[in-house]
């Protein structure tokens, strides 16, 4: 067996097609462990935790969270960002991977865009619930009316959030549906006939029968979902940062947030992308697909774009010396010795020089070290949020405006609450929906000839009692695989 | 062929044997849900919407009318007009007619509506604790206080009203052992009997600030709570502004021990120890009797602050003699006589401060109450009638009284509320609101104003005038007696004044004084009614002659231990003597020196604060001999070392929704000199309790950090260079293409921060105006205010130097700073960044350059509010119409009526902010038009602008050359804040101007 010197392979342990429906559909159609059903119900608690806070905010009002005068927004906000930064890793790895044509991402894009529209939910929630007055949401889509047309201000911010934030989940969603629908018709296949499931991913697949025009058109629709939501992963994020770059408040008033910002989506999204799948691929028996390089070539990006976002925060430093401006000085040196001071060098240290770990290709190929260090990842980017946007409030122009800012346990909750939803709604989809993208995966098993060994040695030693030539030495394993 | 595919199965169908038919179901669906929402529906309450069947000609619904009338609670005096809006007053105004403040109110005065919507108020008179009517307060009474066989005292707080007195006094003749005495908390006997014993005249002067180029203080916050403030800001404005010419500035040194609002809008302000003042008023006497040739008294004592304070004041004093006005605020006659010593010396009475005309505004006499005291605890009062005073709350010796009270037979008690004297008394007599009453006033002698009911009674109440009249068996209305009264006593006194003045025999006292037609009394009344101010007084007026000597007071001179801590017990500008405790709009209006609202606290000095470890927030004990009072601790720069001060007027404990449970009652820590109340106490300790308490603070970073939106100068630069202090724009340029087209009117304000003197009146003229709600205090810890304009107190940092604006740490104040006032209200910014940010297009910009806030699309993003860069803007947290969540908000059934129905009243989870009054300009704009005339400048006042007694504030039309406004923009100490960010606010503020030179950093 000859192995490429340069890259290994994609996918271990020498899967047939067969097999890695197996691996990967098999769960679906079994029954659950009393695990997951233990886990699901734990975060299904916590969400409807969150879901309690926010009906009890949307009753009584925001002034239930601990906001003030000066600080009009913190937890709400920082949530928001929060979140849709962590779904810009979905992104990347499903569109931007793709037209890189980089295969590796096979293995996880389903999850990590499973985990995007997740991330976008519950980012979603937020600029629906920070608002005075909730349930007049609609008056947020330009919709012709007979208020003379009364329309919405096209110059605002939060409006172009609006907008993208819905192109976003919209062309996310449709992309991963696409993508599914291949795989659930596997599911629908494999299920037995007859039975609820057959029938209900038999509607959800919509008919899919796999014919050649099918996968082209299916192939041509990925490349155009693909080609527009490649450049939002640079768009949205930009936007977002646009709802503090387009202000004059010292400390949001800088050019630098488009670019620093989507560095730190991605950065916190490959972060949340780490942590989900080396517990999926642990818990799922899924190493043969999720394998260390996937996870080294993740850290890798984690650690890039974490030194790109250290880079930003030494630029911020920078202008605000150069710029003389005095308000500029202060807020930023207000940020890393002022009464927020730990809030600042938490996300310094997570976010700069945690990450530098990853130097060290050991550290980089240890799963639970990974881990950990993914956590340390969202903690940090969660906090330079919170500190752009609390730090910068609470101390501005005016320093009879200058005042703190506290939670209270409604935000907590929410922001606990939010999580719990992440978690319930991903876990719904590692039970009921292929976890790895199947029909892109088993388009990668042969990518060179010789990597036919898909034969498990079973099938080759049937092989061999059916009268093939028989030859000289036994194929030797990979050395890399366990002998089973 | 078949016709259909399927057999439709006709016959069970016709047979009804299918289980349900859909047109059944749709049936079943109908009447349920019909049925459920009949059920869910409330019956929609009726309201009825009466039309006059009988339409008054001249009250038009939804037109105000104005009524002049004045108000008097004991402390504050002001002339006032009520708008009264479909029956019932919603707004007080100054009366610009009253020649003293020309339309300026103090803020009690503003908030004195609200006291009238006050559900907590007494409904009915109570006969022991149970609801009686008026019957039997009436003849019976009468017959009762008639049978006492001991003295009856009638304790009111000074009668200004001469047909009060009149009628009192035939009460007095009807009631042989009946005597009248005048009672107030914060008393100025000593002002009285230094007069008395010098002049002859027992009575407060009336002080002339306006006349004064050279004023020096003593304790005396004449600008907020001392005497007649109102008044005397006026006054006191009148030369301190710089513009329409005038390069002059008055010059004023004030020495105190607690920071006052006066204090910090001297030009020179020094710290003196509480029990120093003495010293400081006998050094100045001294240096003063040098130049004057006169022997000096104590020894020649000529004690003088590091810096040479007092030396400097004599000689500038002397410099300006017969133009300057010293004042002091002492409870001991010794150190008024002093004072007064020192006046005469330098000739000021007659220039600048009066006896005749003198002010009737502080009648009491302190051994009077004593007097009483002693003659209750020995059992010789038959009866005691306690109109509106609460000596019960606010005299030292409460405690004595409340034991003796039980000894008298018969107790009365006449006030609008329950408070804790009333709760005492077995009769309690609801008075009627001075909004419900006829009335009238003489502040000044010879100065008359009246009082007229704006609403019928809102309860069974009567005013202190009908139940006198009922007492004495007269049956005429309050009304008619107070006409006959005015048309034989006081129309006679405007007849020959006004011939006098016609005749060239006498000029006016007060020459801005309305004219009345003098020909018919009947013609006078009515015309007095309008105008609400009558003057007699002319001048000049030969002043009593002085009998002074030194020698008689000095002795009398405290000598205070210079153990401990001194105390100082002093008065907020917003509560006073705790008369308006209940005030919810006083109580939530934040003190604007601390900037701290719903409680009271130890005021003490950095420096101590530093020795003993404090920190705001941190509670202690008080020690006075056997006294103790535990508050929290507020850290006040430019407060004396060694002094704590205590604000009077809290812990109350009845007498209106927002007085109980807030602060303490510092009245017991009252001490005596012989029969004087002293507010300075010596031989205190403070002690650390350890615990800590949340004060309620509108304000937390005290200083301006040197940032370049407080500007100040010194007079001498600004003669030099009139730009003084204030520094060119820097290039700005515009990225808008085409700036807003402002074709009519364009609104714009300039505030002259040299006049404001940071009273709060323009603060509760706002809440007054736009229905601001009340949040409490545990909003106001949160950083939740509702006010729309709001007065920042700055002090000047201990980095030292001016003009630099500090970089990172911000430094904390100086020991004794300076202070800037600087009122801040939405700058309605032609460049607004909360405009472009908003994502529904709830803010627009006028035709007119108001920053509209359109509250029925706002849904409440705030992002607005984050990026207003001067902090304006507010939003409703919660539902604050809830009147059960939200006691202290006026919007219960019956506080409600306060509410201005030209202001929406705004829901949860939308913003606001100011609006330029945009109610008042457009109703102005309205009546223009149907006059068919264009508007005038001066028509359209802000509320803020209306209330302001210094006339600080001014609002017009900058498209128009010829407003006071446009004229203002072209000062050369015009600037905008936050110039530098582009923000192009409609609002100029003034370089502030100080008659000193800068920096001027003091030790003591």
């Amino acid at each position: 067996m000859y192995e490429s010197p340069i890259r290994e392979p994609l996918i271990l342990g020498r899967k047939t097609y067969s097999k890695i429906t197996d691996d990967i559909v098999g769960p679906i159609l079994g029954p659950a462990s009393w695990k997951w059903y233990v886990t699901t119900a734990f975060t299904a608690l916590v969400m409807f935790a969150g879901f309690g806070a926010i009906a009890y905010t949307i009753w009584v009002g925001i002034g239930t969270w601990g906001l003030n005068k000066t600080v009009g927004w913190a937890f709400d906000i920082t949530n928001f960002v929060f979140w849709i930064g962590i779904g810009h890793a979905g992104t990347l790895i499903s569109a931007i991977l793709l037209l890189f044509r980089q295969r590796w991402r096979m293995a996880i894009n389903r999850a990590a865009e499973a985990m995007t529209i997740f991330a976008v939910i519950c980012a979603g929630l937020f600029p629906i619930i920070h608002m005075g007055r909730p349930w007049l949401v609609f008056w947020f889509l330009p919709l012709p009316n007979t208020h003379g047309s009364l329309w919405v201000n096209f110059n605002s911010p939060l409006l172009w959030d609006v907008f993208a934030i819905s192109t976003y989940f919209t062309i996310s969603l449709l992309f991963w549906y696409t993508g599914l629908i291949p795989d659930l018709a596997t599911v629908r296949d494999r299920a037995k006939p007859g039975t609820f499931t057959r029938w209900i991913y038999g509607i959800l697949s919509f008919g899919w029968r796999g014919t050649a025009k099918e996968w082209q058109r299916f192939e041509a629709v990925s490349l155009v979902l693909a080609g527009l939501s490649t450049p939002l992963v640079l768009s949205v994020h930009s936007i977002v940062s646009f709802d503090f770059a387009t202000s004059i408040l010292p400390g949001w008033h800088t050019t630098i947030f488009p670019p620093y910002f989507v560095a730190g989506a991605i950065f916190s999204g490959f972060g949340m992308v780490l942590t989900l799948m080396i517990i999926t691929r642990e818990v799922m028996n899924l190493k043969d697909y999720i394998t260390l390089e996937h996870i080294d070539a993740m850290a890798k990006v984690t650690m890039v774009t974490g030194m790109m976002v250290g880079f930003a925060y030494a630029t911020e430093f920078f202008i605000a010396w150069y710029s003389g401006s005095y308000w500029e000085r202060y807020i930023f040196l207000n940020r890393a010795f002022g009464p927020y001071w730990w809030s600042y060098w938490a996300m310094v240290t997570c976010n700069l020089f945690i990450p530098q770990v990853f130097w060290v290709k050991k550290l980089r190929r240890s799963p639970w070290f990974v881990f950990i260090i993914s956590i340390f990842v969202n903690i940090g980017m969660w906090f330079e949020r919170f500190v752009i946007i609390v730090t910068s409030l609470h101390r501005d122009f005016l320093t009879s405006s200058w005042r703190m800012y506290t939670p209270t346990w409604v935000e907590v909750t929410i922001l606990v609450g939010t999580f719990g939803l992440f978690l319930t709604l991903y876990l719904l989809f590692a039970r009921y929906l292929p976890v790895i993208a199947v029909a892109e995966t088993k388009s990668i098993l042969k990518t060179s000839g010789d990597q036919y060994a898909g034969l498990s040695y079973e099938a080759y030693l049937a092989q061999r009692k059916m009268g093939a030539p028989s030859p000289t030495t036994v194929p030797a394993l990979n050395p890399d695989e366990p002998k089973s | 062929m078949k016709p259909f595919d399927k057999d439709i199965p006709v016959e069970d169908l016709m047979n009804g044997e299918l289980s349900t038919t859909r047109r059944d179901f749709l049936k079943l669906c109908g009447i349920s849900i019909s049925a459920a929402v009949l059920a869910a529906c409330e019956k929609t309450p009726v309201k009825y919407a009466l039309p006059y069947v009988k339409k008054p000609a001249e009250h038009i619904p939804s037109i105000p009318d104005y009524y002049a009338t004045s108000f008097f609670d004991g402390q504050i005096f002001q002339s006032l007009l009520a708008k009264v809006r479909d029956g019932r007053p919603i707004k007080l105004e100054g009366n610009p007619s009253y020649p003293l403040t020309e339309g300026g109110t103090h803020v009690r005065g503003q908030a004195a509506i609200l006291s009238l919507y006050d559900h907590t108020r007494l409904q009915k008179p109570l006969i022991k604790g149970q609801a009686a009517d008026w019957t039997a307060a009436g003849a019976p009474l009468m017959e009762a206080l008639k049978q006492q066989s001991g003295l009856i005292y009638l304790i009111t707080p000074p009668v200004i009203s001469p047909s009060l007195q009149a009628l009192i006094r035939d009460w007095l003749k009807a009631l042989p052992n009946a005597r009248h005495i005048t009672y107030e908390a914060n008393p100025y006997d000593a002002i009285l009997t230094a007069h008395e014993k010098v002049f002859g005249k027992a009575t407060l002067p009336t002080y002339r600030f306006d006349k004064a180029a050279v004023i020096v203080s003593f304790g005396a916050d004449f600008l907020g709570t001392w005497g007649d403030p109102t008044t005397y800001a006026r006054g006191w404005s009148k030369n301190r502004i710089l513009y329409n010419g005038r390069k002059d500035l008055s010059l004023h040194i004030q020495f105190e021990a607690v920071p006052t609002i006066t204090g910090f809008s001297a030009d020179k302000r020094v710290a003196v120890e509480a029990t120093d003042l003495h010293r400081a008023v006998l050094s100045l006497y001294n240096r003063i009797a040098e130049k004057a040739g006169v022997p000096t008294a104590g020894e020649g004592n000529t004690w003088d602050t590091p810096d040479g304070a007092i030396a400097f004041a004599a000689e500038k004093l002397w410099e300006a003699r017969g133009k300057g006005l010293v004042v002091t605020a002492s409870h001991l006659p010794a150190i008024q006589a002093l004072v007064a010593g020192i006046n005469i010396l330098l000739g000021n009475y007659g220039e600048t401060l009066f006896l005749t005309p003198g002010s009737n505004l502080r009648q009491a006499r302190e051994k009077d109450f004593l007097n009483f005291l002693t003659d209750l605890e020995a059992g010789k009062v038959g009866a005691v009638l306690f109109y509106q005073v609460n000596p019960l709350y606010d005299a030292p010796e409460a405690d004595r009284l409340q034991a003796a009270l039980s000894r008298a037979p018969l107790t009365i008690a006449i006030h609008t509320h329950l408070h804790e004297t009333a709760s005492a008394c077995q009769y309690v007599l609801a008075e009627s609101h001075f909004l419900e009453s006829w009335g009238d006033a003489e502040p000044y002698e010879g100065l008359y104003t009246l009082q007229q009911p704006t609403i019928h009674p809102i309860f069974s109440t009567k005013s202190f005038a009908e139940i006198l009249l009922t007492w004495l068996g007269r049956s005429e209305s309050h009304h008619d007696y107070l006409k006959t009264f005015w048309q034989k006593e006081i129309f006679p006194k405007y007849a020959s004044y006004k011939k006098a003045l016609d005749a060239g025999k006498a000029t006016p006292f007060w020459p801005e004084a309305p004219t009345l037609p003098a020909d018919d009394a009947e013609v006078f009344w009515i015309r007095a009614l309008e105008q609400g101010v009558v003057s007699t007084a002319t001048a000049p007026a030969n002043q009593p002659k002085a009998s002074w000597k030194a020698e008689d007071w000095v002795a009398m001179l405290p000598s205070p231990s210079a153990e401990g801590l001194s105390l100082y017990l002093y008065e907020k500008v917003t509560i006073g003597d705790g008369t308006h405790a209940g005030n919810p709009w006083l109580q939530e209006t934040p003190d604007p020196l601390s900037r701290v609202s719903w409680d009271n606290y130890f005021v003490v000095s950095p420096v101590l604060a530093r020795e003993m470890g404090l920190q705001n927030g941190d509670i202690a004990r008080l020690s006075l001999g056997e006294k103790t009072l535990t508050l929290p601790v507020y850290i006040l720069p430019g407060m004396a070392p060694k002094t704590i001060g205590v604000a009077l007027g809290y812990g109350r404990t009845k007498g209106g929704r927002a007085a109980v449970g807030v602060g303490q009652n510092a009245y017991p820590l009252f001490g005596r000199v012989g029969e004087y109340r002293c507010a300075i106490q010596s031989g205190a300790s403070l002690a650390r309790t350890g615990e800590t308490y949340k004060l309620a603070r509108l304000q937390e970073w005290e200083t301006y950090s040197g940032r370049e939106y407080i500007r100040e100068t010194s007079l001498s630069a600004y003669r030099q260079d009139p730009r003084a202090g204030n520094h060119e724009e820097p290039h700005l340029i515009s990225l808008w293409w085409k700036e807003h087209p402002m074709p009519g009117h364009r609104w714009g304000m300039a505030i002259d921060l040299n006049t404001c003197i940071g009273c709060a009146s323009c603060v509760v003229a706002c809440i007054s105006e736009n229905n601001i709600h009340v949040v409490g205090r545990d909003e106001i810890r949160r950083g939740r205010d509702m006010h729309w304009i709001r007065i920042d107190r700055y002090f000047t940092s201990t980095a030292g130097h001016t003009g630099k604006a500090e970089e990172f740490p911000a430094r904390p104040p100086e020991d004794f700073p300076r202070a800037f006032f600087m009122p801040m209200l939405c700058q309605h910014c032609d460049h607004a960044p909360c405009e472009t940010v908003c994502p529904v297009l709830a803010i627009a910009h006028s035709s007119e350059g108001i920053n509209q806030q359109v509250y029925n699309r706002c849904v409440g993003t705030r992002y607005c509010a984050n990026n207003c860069p001067y902090k304006v803007r507010r939003f409703n947290w919660f539902d604050y119409t809830n009147a059960e969540k939200w006691v202290f908000n006026p919007v219960d059934e019956l506080g409600r009526m306060v509410l201005n129905p030209d202001v929406t009243v705004r829901a949860r989870g939308v913003m606001e902010k100011c609006s330029f009054c945009v109610q008042r300009i457009q109703s102005a704009k309205l009546e223009a038009k149907k006059a068919g005339q264009p508007l005038k400048d001066g028509t359209i006042k802000t509320a803020c602008e209306q209330a302001c007694p210094t006339g600080a504030i001014t609002f017009g039309d900058l498209n128009d050359p010829n407003s006071r406004v446009s004229k203002l923009m072209e000062e050369p100490r015009g600037y905008y804040a936050l110039s530098e960010i582009n923000t192009r606010p409609s609002i100029r503020y003034m370089v502030k101007v100080r008659n000193t030179e800068l920096p001027q950093p003091q030790t003591t």
